[in-house]
Order: structure tokens, then sequence, then C-alpha cells
């Protein structure tokens, strides 16, 4: 427990200087953003709609520091700012709208490339110098080295544009969220199949890789020879000894590909036009949007904090020698 | 009837390995059996095929080993021709296996708890997991420990019980005790006597160790190269070696000699090459009191004369070993003060090209300390050019002077070799070459030959003692071996929890030792210290 006590506080922290370096940077560079904008409208509009400007984009006179404060209380209340882009929306619900789908291909994309490669390389590693140990490594490294675009572009191409199998983008066909029905739900998944087997096809080769090298590691173990001369049955010796330890480091990797989703699967989604943060963020960097990059960032950044923290965790589970203060 | 059928027979058993040119032969028709309830002893050294047997019994043999002839029936049940799935059926029911390294045996992730029940779901078993922790002498309360949670004797206990769980006719026991002190050994031993006189079954003990097997085993089988040499009872055997190779063998057991009195070296004003008051190295502190968690050495002070061995002995976590690191400067003390040839040694990474080494170390694992990727003569060509005041023109003269001092000659043949080409004991002279290269005044040897084969030890200690003859080095010997101490050392230290128990010339402290944890490290040795001993032989409990 105290272990983990440890590692929040040091997630507590490294989130506080991650917003603080969020806040200060666009304000170092010359030439502010905001401020910049105003500048642009500043020929054209009265003293009053100026300032009226000023307090929509939150740009005071304040001391810096103040509005350090300022900025770190609205965070704490879930406040960025408004758009500039699609103003006056207020960037938290922009956030908030593409959030859920981000997650959804994200996290649907990682577990299914973290099962699947897991299972594939534990198989290799069991049967080792077999056919398929031979054969799946290249192949997978082989799909692994195409550009992310590229293969997304490839697949766009003849699966939704030449075929028709899967739809040619958004994450639902009708124009509002589908209800929360089994048809709903299917729509959903419908839209997911494309841009999700892209990302699982791209980063399969590492997990496999990982776990067949981490398998070959544990089955030298004496445990498991131990585990073999005890008269367990193969597939106890697999999945009980073999593929439990040899899981631990693909978990590590695990916190980092979670963290990774959002800035990871841009490209997908980009091609895919699915509305999550990744979609945003293009839009933000072509409209110039600066409060909603900011954010767009901040939320990239915490995700990585919050997924190594959810592993970390996890791994204390997993692995009893953490607990003791020792491995890690 | 079924006491008649024996425990283990073995026919003609042949084992090869695969290789580029065809099957190596490991095992070369070995035929032994064993009756129930006899403990056998399988002696020998690396290499002799003995671990090879012990893995053919219960057909764990990986690729690439084959059985390429003979018939191993485990209480009458034919291991060699039944199915994968019968094979399967007769593992642990017939005959069950004890692996050398304790710490690495058991699952790290897994509690004790669910390693013992997964072998008694396989039905058959008589008692509970608890019930079986109690038979090995652990609190059962520990069952929801992890492995890392045992100490390495613990480990290996729970071994024994799960090797126990289904009352197989044999266990084998492979080195069970090499990673393991002597004492911790000695327990271990008691253990499986007294299991073994209340349950019956047999035991086949593979080891290097022959004073061991004298304590323990009902009968002895020598074994070199894939062949057993010579097999007989303990008494006999005792007396009497047939085969050359088992003499040589148990003559490589260093004895102490208490025969020829110790010169006592003149120990005028000399100043000590090594000194340390009140030293302390503590790890882990308290957040709260600011205590150490953790005292691994606890104020030494110690002194050590130019061109004196003097053994620092105790058992692994002693902190005999953190004491030769600080002293080589590999680490640094807590607080106390320590002189090496009259300075404070520099830590490693503050060291300069100029700086003297005073210290220099020659390390336990001679696998790990020579990187495989260098030639020999690039390992000591380094050595040489970074000790201070060499002359840059004469590296490959100090070279092949080394290698010469060392006994590797001719040192042409060496220097392109790389270290997985040499032997283990050919390896730790190139370690000691590599040590002596800056000249220093004291080499710390950190259980220099508890890696290697017995009948290469005693050639390493005469090396080093001859070293010290011939340069005038002082050595500060670390070991867990008393036995080994008392051959090579002129002053015995004894090392407990941090602390110095005892200290005084090595056959004083053999033969009298005052310290209650000396007593019982000397009465663990397997053998005995090589003392006439007119008293009949300790009998185990």
């Amino acid at each position: 427990m105290l272990y983990i006590a440890k590692r929040l506080a040091f997630y507590v922290l490294a989130a506080f200087v991650a917003i603080t370096v969020n806040f200060f940077l666009p304000r170092l560079t010359p030439g502010d953003p905001a401020s910049t904008i105003v500048a642009t409208y500043s020929t054209t509009l009265n003293e009053e709609s100026l300032a009226a400007l000023r307090q929509a984009y939150g740009l005071t006179d304040d001391p810096l520091f103040q509005q350090y404060l300022t900025y770190l209380g609205n965070i704490l209340r879930g406040d960025f700012g408004r758009s500039l882009s699609n103003f006056p929306a207020q960037v938290s619900d922009i956030i908030a709208a593409g959030i859920g789908w981000s997650v959804l291909l994200g996290l649907t994309s990682v577990l299914l490339s973290f099962v699947i490669g897991s299972a594939l390389g534990a198989l290799a590693a069991w049967r080792r110098g077999g056919i398929f140990d031979r054969f799946a490594p290249p192949v997978l490294l082989f799909l692994g080295s195409f550009p992310y675009f590229f293969l997304a572009l490839l697949l766009f191409y003849i699966f939704c544009f030449k075929l028709k199998w899967f739809p040619m983008g958004n994450a639902y066909s009708s124009v509002n969220p589908p209800p929360f029905t089994l048809s709903g739900i299917g729509d959903v998944l419908y839209h997911l199949i494309a841009p999700a087997f892209t990302v699982v096809l791209v980063s399969l080769g590492p997990w496999t890789l990982n776990m067949r090298n981490a398998m070959i590691g544990v089955l030298s173990e004496d445990y498991l020879t131990l585990a073999e001369a005890k008269g367990l049955k193969p597939r106890r010796v697999l999945f009980s000894h073999a593929v439990r330890t040899a899981l631990l480091p693909n978990i590590t990797a695990l916190g980092a590909a979670i963290g990774g989703v959002f800035s990871g699967q841009l490209l997908t989604e980009i091609v895919f036009t699915y509305p999550g943060l990744g979609y945003s963020l293009m839009r933000a960097v072509s409209a110039v949007d600066y409060p909603l990059m900011q954010a767009l960032f901040l939320i990239i950044t915490l995700s990585v904090l919050a997924a190594n923290f959810l592993v970390d965790t996890l791994y204390v589970l997993l692995d009893p020698r953490v607990r003791a203060g020792q491995g890690a | 009837m079924p006491d008649l059928v024996p425990a283990l027979e073995i026919t003609n058993l042949s084992v090869g390995y695969a290789t580029e040119d065809g099957i190596r032969t490991a095992v070369d028709k070995v035929s032994f059996s064993i009756a129930p309830g006899e403990f056998m002893g399988l002696a020998g050294e690396s290499g002799c095929g003995k671990s090879t047997i012990a893995q053919s019994i219960l057909r764990l043999l990986r690729a690439p080993g084959v059985i390429t002839g003979g018939e191993i029936r485990v209480a009458g049940h034919d291991m060699l021709t039944a199915n994968s799935d019968r094979v399967r059926e007769l593992r642990w029911h017939t005959a069950s296996i004890v692996l050398q390294n304790a710490l690495t045996s058991l699952n790290p992730v897994k509690r004790i708890s669910a390693q013992l029940k997964e072998v008694l779901e396989r039905g058959g078993g008589i008692k509970t997991p608890a019930e079986l922790l109690e038979m090995v002498d652990i609190d059962p309360s520990r069952l929801s420990a992890f492995p890392h949670e045992l100490s390495g004797g613990q480990r290996q206990r729970v071994v024994i019980a799960m090797a126990l769980a289904l009352s197989p006719q044999l266990i084998i026991l492979d080195e069970p005790t090499t990673a393991l002190d002597v004492i911790v050994q000695q327990e271990i031993f008691v253990t499986v006597k007294a299991l073994q006189k209340r349950m019956g079954f047999a035991v086949l003990l593979i080891t290097h160790d022959l004073p061991l097997l004298f304590d323990v085993a009902d009968r002895i089988a020598v074994m070199k190269d894939g062949k057993i040499v010579e097999a007989a009872d303990t008494a006999t055997f005792r007396k009497h070696q047939e085969h050359p190779y088992s003499k040589a063998l148990l003559s490589a057991t260093p004895k102490v000699d208490f025969t020829t009195i110790q010169p006592v070296a003149e120990r005028g004003p000399v100043p000590p090459v090594l000194e340390t008051h009140h030293l302390v190295k503590s790890y882990g502190r308290n957040p709260f009191t600011g205590s150490a968690v953790l005292r691994a050495v606890d104020d030494m002070s110690f002194r050590l004369a130019p061109s004196e061995i003097v053994a620092l002995v105790g058992a692994s976590g002693s902190g005999k070993s953190t004491f030769g690191r600080i002293v080589t400067g590999l680490i640094r003390p807590t607080s106390g003060d320590i002189l090496v040839d009259g300075h404070t040694p520099v830590p490693v990474s503050r060291r300069r090209p100029g700086t003297p080494r005073a210290a220099q170390m020659v390390f336990q694992d001679v696998y790990g300390s020579l990187n495989p990727l260098h030639t020999i003569g690039h390992h000591l060509r380094r050595a040489v050019i970074s000790a201070p005041g060499t002359d840059k023109r004469d590296v490959e003269a100090r070279v092949a002077a080394l290698l010469t001092e060392v006994g590797l000659t001719p040192t042409e043949s060496y220097l392109d070799r790389r270290p997985h080409e040499l032997s283990g004991g050919q390896r730790q002279r190139v370690g000691l070459a590599r040590a002596l290269a800056a000249s220093p005044k004291l080499l710390v040897a950190d259980e220099p030959v508890s890696m290697l084969d017995v009948s290469i030890r005693r050639d390493i200690l005469n090396l080093i003692a001859r070293l010290r003859d011939e340069q005038g080095v002082a050595v500060l010997y670390i070991t867990h071996d008393v036995v080994s101490a008392g051959y090579i050392a002129d002053r015995i230290a004894v090392m407990h929890r941090g602390k110095l128990v005892e200290e005084g010339s090595a056959k004083a402290v053999l033969k009298n030792p005052q310290h209650d944890y000396t007593r019982r490290l000397i009465a663990a040795v397997p053998g005995g210290l090589g003392l006439p001993t007119d008293q009949p032989e300790v009998a185990l409990p």
C-alpha cells in the first residue's frame, strides 16, 4: 500500500509539473498567441468590443503569477476557456465530444493488439522453431514497418472505398450519436472495425516479439522444469506458470501504449475521419486554435500519466516482488 | 512384494547431445539400481553426465539431449517406452526431483500454497499443504508467502516438501545445497534423513561433494566422462578407493594440515596493509527514527599485515562480501575509518589514471567477470595500460609476465583466445592476472573457487598462496568454506551478522573455536576438517 501511495504522490507531482509547463511555455514565446489574434482585430473593432474579446479569450494584464493561479483554478474546475475556431464553444465541450470516441478506438485497438500479440508470442515461444515461430515474427515486423498513415490509406482505399465493406468515415451513421441499443452498439462497432484493425495490424509486431522473447527466457527457468517434473498438464504449465510470468514486461509496455493512445492514433483518426481527439487536434492546429491545442496537449500528457499509474498499480497485484520494494 | 522392486533400475542407459557433428555421448551405458529406502550418492564433476541422468529418469531431458539406448525403471515402471501422457502420470507419483538452485525453483509470482496445491490436485496426496510445510519444519503460517519472502534454505525445504507430496518411492536431489551455506546444508540433510527414516523413500543424491556423501549416503557411485567408474558401500569406499579417479577426486578436497606447525610471521612495527576502525555499512534508513534497517557491516575493526593471507569466513548475508567491496573502493562505508596501504580507498567512479590501486578484486563468477566478446590479451592489456606507472612500450612484455605468473604458458597461445575457450580454472587464473596488473598490495578474493570444480580448487588456492610467497601480496580471502580457509590462510576472521565474532591464527580457530557460531560452522562441514578422528562416525539423527 505504501508503494502505491508513493507512486501516486509521484504522479500527482508529475501532473503538476506538466500543467505548469503547459501554462508557461506558450506565454514565454515571443508574441503570445492570444494577443496576436486580438491584435489582428484591433483595427476593425472599437475599444469596448476589444475588451470583450480580451475577456472572452481570458487575456488580462494581471501579473503572470496571478494568471497562473487563475489557470490552475480553472483547470481544477474543468474550464479550459473557449475555442477560437468554434467560438464561442467551450474547449471542454469539444473535448468531451471527442474523448469518448478516442478512448473507444484507442482502448479497443491497444487491448486487441496486446491480447492477440501476447498470445501469438506465447505460441511462437512454446513451439519454438516451429513453422509458426519461423514465419509470424518477420511477417508482423514487415507489417509494422509500414508507415502508419500509408497502411491506413491503403486499407481505407481497399475496404472502405473499393469494396465498401466498411463505412467511409465517422463513428456512427446517423447525425446524432446512436441510442444505447443493440443496433446502436452494432452501428458503432461497424464503424470501429476498419480504424481499429489498422492500428492493431501496425502495432502487433512488438507485442508478439516481446512476448516471445520473455517467454523463451521464462521457459528456461528452473521453476518451469519443476512444474513439468511435477506432472502438471502442459496447458497448465503454459498458462499458469509460463504466460503468467512472461506477461509482466508486456504489461509495463501496455501502460506506455495506453498513454500513447491519443497521439498514436492521430493519423488513423484523420484518414478515417473518426471524430476523436486526434481529429480535433488536427483541426485545432490548422485553425491555429491555441486554447483547444493547449487543452489537448494537457489531456494527452495527463492520460499518459494516468495510464502509467494504473499499470503500476496493476503490477503490484501481478508481481509480488514489487510489493516488497525489490524488483522495480 | 513391492519392496523387492528396486526404486530405480537403470540398465545400459546412453544419452547424447545432438551437435553439428552428430551425437556427442554424455552418458555411456550406465547401469545401477537403488533399493527401496536406500540413500545413494552419485558423485562427479561438472560435465560428467550426472545431471543428465537425473533429468533422463523423469524424462525431462530437452533437445538437443536424446536418450540413445538403455532402460530406466522407476519402481517397476518403464519410463522410456511409455507415451508422454503416461510419463506425466508417473512423474511425482513414482519419482520426484529437487533442483540445484533453490532460489529459482519456485515461481516468483505465485504463493507457496498455490504451488503446493498444484501438486496435491493431481490426487494421491495424503497431506494438506500446511502439513507438508510442517513436515519440513516450516511454520504453516508461511503458506501465503511468496518465494522471495523465504530464505534460500526455506525455499529448498518447500521444494522438498513438494517432492514428497505424492509419496514417491524415489526422490532425486540434484545438488540441492550447492547454493546454500554449510550450516543450512546440514540442517536440510538432517531433515531429509529423518523423513527418509519415517517414510521409507529412496534417495538419489547428485553432488560433487564426496565428504558430504560420506555423511549421508549408504552407497556411492563415482562418475567420470559419462561412465560410472566405481560404485561401493560408503564404508568400503571411504576406506579404499578402487579407481584412480576416485582417489584423485577425494584428495583434491583441501584438507587442513594440522601436523605442520605454522610459522608465526614477524609482526614488528610494519604498517598494516589494511586497517579499519569501527567500520559500519548500513542500508535503508527508517524515515521516522533515523536508525538503519540493516547493518551489513557492524563496527568492524580489523588489521591485515603485508604478505598475510587472512580468510574472512561467514555465511551468506554475514556482510563479508560487503566488507570486501568497501576495501576495494566499490562501495563507501557509512561511518568508520578504513586505510588501505595508508590511504582511504578512492571510489571507483573518482579514480584517475594515476591513482595507485592498492587493493584489487578477484571475483567469484568466473563466467560473468570476463566480457565474452574480448580476447584474454585484450582484457589484460587494458588492465596493464590503466595501471598507474606503466611504461606504455612494454605492455606486451608485462602481459606475458602476468600470464606466466599465473601459470598460463605458453602465453602466446592464450592471448587471442576468448573467455569461452578457457576452462573455469583457466578463467580464474586470468582473473588473478588481471588483478595483479596494477601491482596491488592486497588482493581481495571473494569466493574465488566456489564456482570451480573440486579437482581444480586446490590448484587455484595453491596459486594464490604462491603469489603471496613470490610477490609479497597480502590476500583477503572471503569464503564460506572453513576447510579451504584453514588450508590457505594464516589467520581466520569469522563474521556473523555484520560483526567480527572471532579472530585468530587459522589452526587455532579451527582446532579450538571460541565463539558458538564458529563451532556450529565447523561442525557443519561434511566429513569434518580432516582431523584425526578417534571417535566413531557422527551419525545424523
